[in-house]
């Protein structure tokens, strides 16, 4: 059964960063000796020059995370590197960038599932995002992007 | 919910035996829907490879989702990785006849992943587990590491 639960009810746009910052609404708190499945699902769009670039992260020291992520375009063609896929075993330390995979017009869908464990402190886990590289066009984490905690 | 998880990591040498893990294994019961998720990782010297698969013991009505399977850690690769990537999974795909992969990609420092969703309905009991062993004997061992995990939630 989900415990905790987030979604974007409006999208998110940053432009002219490269700041890796959280997201004002995909973050939820996590407990100290819980331990949970997480399932977390994002949609962005960027212009192809800044592209989109991401991170998972658990903000209690020490965390294990063992799951894997996957990322979709609409595009129809899609670029030869548009599809990156990631296994994680220990932590989520891995900064993903969407090269040229997300457009303005074509978004990327994001998946992440995972199990979170080895707590031993309250914290929060979250998406962290920014623009690979500093331009005005906007970057954006789209509504009804969320997330999901299962204790287990 | 049935939750499974390994602690420790398990080795096995010396035997070609495809067999199920001794803790991601998860007894359910007969005509029941569940919504299955696992994720397994592993490790093995390039000697004897890794021979691995996800099983349901009983017999099954229905079964459909999604089989991903990943190679190397920390890589971004484009797909189709060498290893397959998605795979759909249908009746049969978690039975008797359910493919056992052969990792052919592992190394002591690389590791693989195979990791399922699947909603099912149950005909007779059974478990839902990891099988897996090395696809060679030899004195190398391959490793189930320790974080893998198992889900079952009645549906």
């Amino acid at each position: 059964m989900i415990t905790a639960f987030a979604q974007k009810l409006s999208s998110e746009t940053r432009n002219s960063t490269t700041a890796l910052t959280t997201d004002a609404d995909l973050t939820l708190p996590v407990t100290s000796g819980v331990r949970y499945i997480v399932r977390a699902v994002f949609m962005c769009t960027s212009p192809a020059t800044p592209d989109f670039k991401f991170r998972f992260q658990c903000s209690v020291t020490g965390y294990k995370f063992n799951g894997r992520i996957r990322a979709r375009p609409t595009q129809n063609a899609e670029p030869s590197n548009a599809r990156p896929c990631a296994m994680f075993e220990g932590n989520l330390n891995t900064v993903i960038v969407l090269n040229g995979s997300a457009t303005s017009t074509h978004r990327v869908t994001v998946e992440l599932v995972g199990f979170l464990y080895d707590l031993t402190a309250n914290g929060n886990f979250r998406l962290d995002w920014g623009q690979n590289t500093s331009d005005p066009g906007n970057t954006t984490v789209l509504a009804g992007s969320f997330m999901a905690l299962e204790e287990v | 919910m049935l939750f499974a998880y390994k602690a420790a990591d398990t080795n096995r040498t010396s035997t070609t035996s495809v067999t199920a893990d001794p803790d991601l294994s998860i007894a359910l019961a007969a005509n029941t829907r569940y919504v299955l998720r696992g994720c397994a990782h592993a490790n093995a010297n390039t000697t004897p490879d890794l021979n691995w698969r996800w099983r349901y013991t009983g017999t099954l009505l229905t079964a459909a989702g999604l089989l991903t399977y990943h190679t190397q850690q920390g890589v971004i690769a484009t797909v189709p990785l060498n290893a397959g990537d998605h795979m759909p999974i249908g009746p049969g795909f978690l039975t008797a006849g359910a493919v056992i992969f052969n990792n052919t990609t592992n190394t002591t420092t690389h590791r693989a992943l195979i990791a399922f969703e699947a909603a099912i309905e149950t005909n007779s009991s059974g478990n839902i587990e990891l099988q897996w062993g090395p696809n060679a004997s030899s004195g190398l061992a391959c490793i189930v590491r320790a974080g893998s995990w198992l889900l079952a939630d009645e549906a």
